[in-house]
């Protein structure tokens, strides 16, 4: 079994990690990989996989309108706004 | 007998009857949560004005004859993990402070159209990832029985509040063991029912297809109470299974257990870590169903040393899509020294995560990464229908199965903390049952050497709850052990 490879998960998870903290977490996740691969000495041919252990049905109703949460609401709890919109740092640069 | 004595249905008795008001009930409540709330640290908020506000219409609702009926007035608190429109969900982490929430969960709803009072929000790991109540942001919670020692988890709170009678009742959440281990290690009732019996909708998502909110309590009874109140289907949710049930409680009664077919797994009672205590104790409860007119059958559930590797794969996995949506951008903290919002999204979840649900989102982007997809989480899948079919060929042979509910009693708090697979073993008992889909009780049964609480767990199939209840209910009124008082 390889080590796991921290720095790259954890830039996958969009997490930072300091070195301390990978030694650390370096140990842990071998730890818990090696029990995790214990999955491996089963035979699984011809399983099927189980997603939800009860059978999934659509819920459908009809097509009203209904009550929703006031929009002003729902924007208080955006982390910054403006002009009523959800302010984020800058996604697409202005490159003209 | 004082007021925080009373179990919910007792207390739903002197309502009716006149005898209390919702106000008493909740005033008394509240001072109990100023003398020990310190020691305990049940709660992670809760907001008095709005609990005796809500007690007050109870009170006047009775008052003018227009009473929503039995559960009218009964102080229930809920998991910080279950929304309430106006309250913080902080599910004990620093990454959503400060977000109110704007609607409520379908279970509040259902505890408020009974005309329930929404009795604080108890502590818990946060977002339900652990067993001990350790990995909460927001504060410390003790186990009544001795505060050296951790409540269990992830619904901690929950249990060690029942324990210590600053709650008549409560909801957690059970993803692989959350209900029922800390009702164990406190010793009071908790039931994990059938996935989809109770609505999600509201519940802050940890793994999905793992998550069921239930019942915390006192007694079995009370646990029945609750469940009639909160399952039920949800237009919201559409894993809620159809119908409504509303007869839990009044089944109670009535009930033959002779004849009565109780599975016996020994994979349960081989587990490493099991203590001799606990062993003991759970034999000794066999022992007198048994002699109640039981009949006690041998099964097995051999794939039972998979149930910890299959869970942790499908549950991290779960977590971490269903986690990627803390980032700063739409709710609660955001980390704003940046204008890079890549740097903003790493900040955000590196300072508002802490470090066991960093760990669980690593594995679950770790097992779902392209080319690790097939090795891990398909077999994990394949290994979940090995362990839904072992307890299909069970309840062939057998009515319900009895067995421990972990390994071992509380155990001191830090001794897990800087390992996080101590932690993870303590659910391996309990985790099959949410992989299966199924329903599990844990009902206290003795203590050991030290004091500590040790619960029997009682597993059904599929929607069997009402043999679950009848059973856990027949074996509390005749032969439960008297656990020793919490002292505070």
């Amino acid at each position: 079994m390889s080590d796991f490879d921290v720095e790259h998960f954890a830039k996958l998870s969009r997490l930072n990690i300091n070195d301390e903290e990978k030694v650390t977490l370096q140990k842990q996740m071998n730890d818990i990989l090696g029990m995790v691969n214990e999955l491996m000495e089963l035979d699984l041919d011809g399983v099927e996989g189980t997603n939800f252990a009860v059978d999934m049905q659509n819920i459908i109703r009809q097509d009203e309108v209904g009550e929703s949460v006031p929009v002003e609401k729902v924007v208080a709890t955006f982390p910054d706004t403006e002009d009523n919109m959800n302010r984020t740092p800058v996604i697409l640069e202005d490159n003209d | 007998m004082s007021l925080i004595d009373l179990k919910l249905h007792e207390a739903a008795d002197k309502l009716a009857a006149g005898e209390v008001t919702s106000r008493q009930l909740c005033e008394a409540l509240l001072a109990r949560v100023d003398a020990v709330e310190e020691k305990v640290g049940a709660l992670v908020s809760i907001n008095n004005e709005r609990v005796l506000a809500a007690a007050d219409a109870s009170d006047a609702r009775r008052a003018s004859g227009s009473s929503l009926g039995r559960y009218d007035g009964l102080p229930i608190t809920i998991k910080d993990n279950i929304v309430e429109e106006g309250e913080e969900s902080k599910c004990a982490s620093s990454i959503i402070d400060g977000l109110v929430n704007v609607y409520d969960s379908t279970v509040v709803r259902k505890l408020k159209e009974a005309g329930c009072v929404v009795f604080g929000r108890a502590n818990m790991d946060e977002f339900a990832m652990g067993s001990t109540t350790e990995t909460s942001q927001i504060k410390k919670t003790c186990n009544p029985h001795d505060l050296d020692c951790v409540p269990g988890g992830s619904s901690g709170g929950s249990a060690a509040g029942v324990a210590s009678k600053e709650f008549l009742g409560a909801l957690g959440s059970d993803t692989g063991g959350s209900i029922r281990q800390p009702a164990s290690f406190c010793g009071i009732v908790g039931l994990k029912p059938t996935y989809g019996l109770v609505s999600r909708f509201g519940l802050v998502a940890f793994a999905s297809s793992l998550d069921q909110i239930g019942p915390m309590s006192k007694d079995v009874r009370d646990s029945a109470l609750i469940l009639d109140i909160i399952n039920g289907e949800d237009e919201k949710d559409s894993t809620a299974l159809p119908g409504k049930i509303t007869d839990f409680e009044a089944s109670l009664e009535g009930f033959d257990i002779k004849g009565m077919k109780l599975g016996v797994p020994a994979e349960y009672f081989e587990v490493e870590g099991m203590e001799a205590d606990v062993k003991a104790s759970v034999q000794a409860a066999i022992a007198k169903l048994e002699a109640m007119g039981a009949e006690i059958v041998p099964v097995s559930l051999p794939h039972t040393k998979y149930a910890i590797a299959t869970y942790y794969v499908i549950a991290t996995a779960e977590a971490c899509t269903n986690l990627a949506r803390f980032e700063g951008v739409r709710y609660g903290n955001r980390y704003t020294e940046t204008d890079d919002i890549l740097e903003m999204y790493n900040e955000t979840r590196s300072r508002g995560f802490g470090k066991e649900v960093q760990r669980r989102i690593m594995l679950g982007t770790y097992v779902l990464s392209s080319y690790e997809d097939h090795k891990y989480y398909h077999r994990a899948q394949k290994v979940r229908t090995l362990i839904r079919q072992d307890f299909e060929k069970a309840y062939e042979q057998c009515d319900l199965i009895v067995a421990p509910v972990a390994p071992e009693t509380a155990f001191k708090s830090g001794e897990s903390s800087e390992d996080p697979m101590k932690m993870y073993l303590a659910d391996i008992l309990t985790t099959s049952v949410n992989l299966a889909g199924t329903c599990g009780i844990s009902v206290p049964c003795g203590q050991d050497s030290k004091g500590m609480p040790i619960g029997l767990q009682v597993m059904g199939p599929a929607l069997g709850e009402k043999k679950l209840l009848q059973l856990a209910y027949a074996y509390e009124q005749n032969a439960a052990v008297e656990l020793k008082e919490v002292e505070l």
